[in-house]
């Protein structure tokens, strides 16, 4: 349950016992907020078949050794996906050409958090998700989860429409601007 | 009144000795001038006369064709717990203490109308706070309330956790000081499992976020539930053995343990018994990426009418993958072995064949309804476009997960993950990471060697002050963690 901005609030008094002793409890199962962080680039890096392992811990290293910090990190056949942050970008991009490299990489990307308690117990949630996402046409680039989230990678251009479907999905408030 | 609340499983009531050491703990606070309440699990474990499975074996075999009604499933369940409250009580009792017993209704705990998984909405504890005044020692059960209307609720997975949080919550306006105590058959929270890594050591401190991805990635630790319910009302959770005497864990907010831990990895846990599943559309380009977003879509659904949970899902391209935990792998083979999912068929104004697409699942294994639906299939190929799907299935795997604070900002972690895992010859199918964790998915083979190598690259079995704490800017893998060579 979360009030206009996002947050948490308690619930009503549920119950016939009232008065000022009483102290109200757990959040409402499920998602209880959407959170938009921008700013960001998806990297995907294909490699030769037979070398695919080594391939994959040597550019993991070098991109280390340059301190650029790499997550949603996943590994695709014969290949290395990664989001790093937009101010690092240009950083991976050189590192990427001098190594030559066979990538892609998407500029503008937005991760979106759908946070909800105890994410472990719940089911549901990421067919609700692509329901939302879907009726609203946005793709997915790249899925995570936390103990307290799923995280959608999304362009940056469809990430308002991306966390309004979501909001509307988990009938959470629209976030005031 | 300074007020203490100390839960202890089912493991330490279970047995004469136990509920002596329990009640050991309990008669020491009393005496160090605390005053008590005590939260209970249900005593025993599965096949033991009172345990809460072996009554619930006794309602179900009443007429195997008739599922019980939630309601009075939870009548039952909430027995357990107020059996060992009572013994406990009893227990303190003989001892000279001045108990009372209380059902988690009794003690003002009011849920909502989730019968087996019920959400506390409010807790009333002005009648606990009377018992406290008066001397008493208050016995609670655990896992348990009442609904508006007075019908007892269960709470669901960790649900005396949960109890002994809110009753901290709800006791904390009426103390001058309070702590919530959890007692269980380990000293805290462990680095890792002690079984698989002798050298793990038990956490002084830890963050609720901390042993929430750990419980969230495996570990047996307090529930997220009473975790969250700790954090929001600023309660300390102390973790604790019932039969050491040892400090234990204090688990409470980043902000209170300072600096030191704002970025740093905290412990290496394993969840067992996982299948991990990946689909790939064949082609590529846009049309294949929609066709694998229809495809996700529907089987999430699937999945999301089986209550089947999933997690480490990854998505892109042409191909999507998740886990899920091996008990569900029968259930979907029966779902997906032979499952039809039409994508865009009918769309349009096509006046040619093909008119639209059919994607054939198969998930490995004899393949009988994907062999049967194959066959007939075949017989439309002028008239839809038919692709045949083959998960690629893992069975025996089992997700590593390094558990860290503000992974994101350090770079190296994912480098030096697999470069020990390389080092050791453990192949890593997948992995994952959040803000709180970093997991890889390797052969359940390898589980020990592969938690066995990363604690100690982390310096998990080092003192924290030395290796566990980790700077700001981690210029390279080689460099994690600091000092090492």
């Amino acid at each position: 349950m979360t009030d206009a901005s996002g947050q948490q609030r308690v619930p009503a008094n549920p119950g016939p016992v009232g008065g000022s002793g009483m102290v109200h409890f757990e959040r409402e199962r499920g998602v209880t907020e959407i959170r938009v962080r921008r700013g960001l680039a998806h990297v995907t890096v294909h490699f030769e078949a037979g070398r695919v392992a080594g391939e994959r811990l040597t550019l993991l290293q070098a991109l280390a050794a340059e301190s650029v910090p790499v997550f949603l990190v996943k590994l695709p056949p014969f290949a290395l996906s990664f989001a790093v942050r937009a101010d690092v970008v240009d950083t991976c991009e050189r590192l990427l050409s001098a190594r030559r490299a066979r990538y892609t990489l998407l500029r503008d990307l937005a991760l979106i958090g759908v946070v909800a308690g105890a994410m472990r117990d719940l089911s549901g949630v990421m067919a609700r998700i692509y329901e939302a996402l879907a009726g609203a046409g946005v793709s997915l680039r790249q899925t995570g989860d936390a103990y307290n989230a799923v995280l959608l990678l999304v362009a940056g251009d469809e990430a308002d429409e991306a966390a309004r479907s979501l909001r509307a999905a988990f009938a959470l408030p629209e976030q005031a601007r | 009144m300074k007020i203490l609340v100390q839960k202890f499983g089912g493991t330490s009531v279970d047995g004469e000795e136990n509920r002596r050491l329990a009640a050991a703990k309990v008669t020491r606070a009393a005496q160090s001038g605390w005053s008590v309440v005590v939260v209970v699990s249900a005593i025993g474990r599965v096949g033991a006369p009172y345990a809460t499975d072996t009554l619930v074996s006794t309602l179900k075999n009443v007429d195997l064709s008739v599922p019980p009604a939630r309601r009075e499933m939870d009548l039952l369940m909430a027995c357990g717990e107020i059996i060992s409250t009572v013994i406990l009580a009893q227990t303190l009792r003989a001892q000279g203490h001045d108990t009372v017993a209380l059902t988690g209704g009794q003690a003002g705990v009011r849920t909502d109308y989730e019968f087996g998984n019920a959400r506390i909405l409010a807790i009333d504890p002005r009648y606990v706070v009377r018992m406290l005044e008066q001397g008493k020692i208050v016995v609670v059960a655990g896992f348990q309330g009442v609904t508006e209307q007075g019908a007892i609720t269960t709470l669901g997975r960790g649900g005396s956790d949960t109890t002994a949080s809110a009753l901290g919550a709800a006791l904390k306006p009426h103390a001058s000081e309070i702590a919530v105590e959890i007692y269980t058959d380990v000293d805290g929270v462990k680095t890792a499992d002690p079984r698989l890594v002798p050298e793990a050591r038990t956490l002084a401190e830890a963050t609720y976020e901390e042993v929430a991805e750990m419980a969230h990635q495996g570990a047996r630790v307090v529930h997220p539930r009473a975790a969250e319910i700790a954090d929001q009302y600023g309660i300390s959770l102390y973790v604790k053995s019932t039969f050491e005497d040892r400090p234990g864990t204090r688990i409470t907010s980043g902000e209170q343990l300072g600096e030191a831990v704002r970025r740093r990895v905290t412990g290496v846990t394993h969840t067992g018994r996982i299948v991990y599943v990946r689909f790939e559309v064949s082609g590529s380009g846009d049309g294949a990426e929609r066709d694998r977003a229809q495809v996700e879509l529907e089987i999430y659904r699937m999945l999301q009418r089986e209550s089947i949970a999933i997690y480490l899902t990854s998505t892109g391209g042409n191909a999507f993958a998740f886990a899920v935990a091996r008990e569900h792998l029968p259930r979907l083979r029966d779902l997906f072995d032979g499952l039809v999912i039409p994508v865009d068929v009918g769309a349009g104004r096509r006046r040619k064949p093909p008119f639209g697409r059919l994607y054939l699942l198969g998930l490995g294994v004899g393949q009988k309804g994907f062999n049967a639906q194959k066959a007939l299939l075949d017989n439309t190929a002028h008239v839809v476009e038919v692709h045949a799907m083959e998960a690629d299935v893992r069975e025996n795997c089992t997700m590593v997960s390094v558990i860290t604070t503000r992974f994101r900002g350090v770079p190296g972690v994912m480098a030096l993950i697999l470069e020990t895992l390389t080092g050791v010859e453990v192949p890593v199918y997948q992995t994952a990471d959040s803000e709180y964790s970093v997991s890889v998915l390797v052969p359940e083979a390898d589980t020990q060697k592969a938690v066995r190598a990363l604690h100690a690259v982390f310096g998990l079995d080092r003192e924290p002050a030395s290796s566990v704490a980790v700077a700001e800017e981690v210029p390279a893998a080689a460099a994690w963690p600091p000092g090492r060579s």
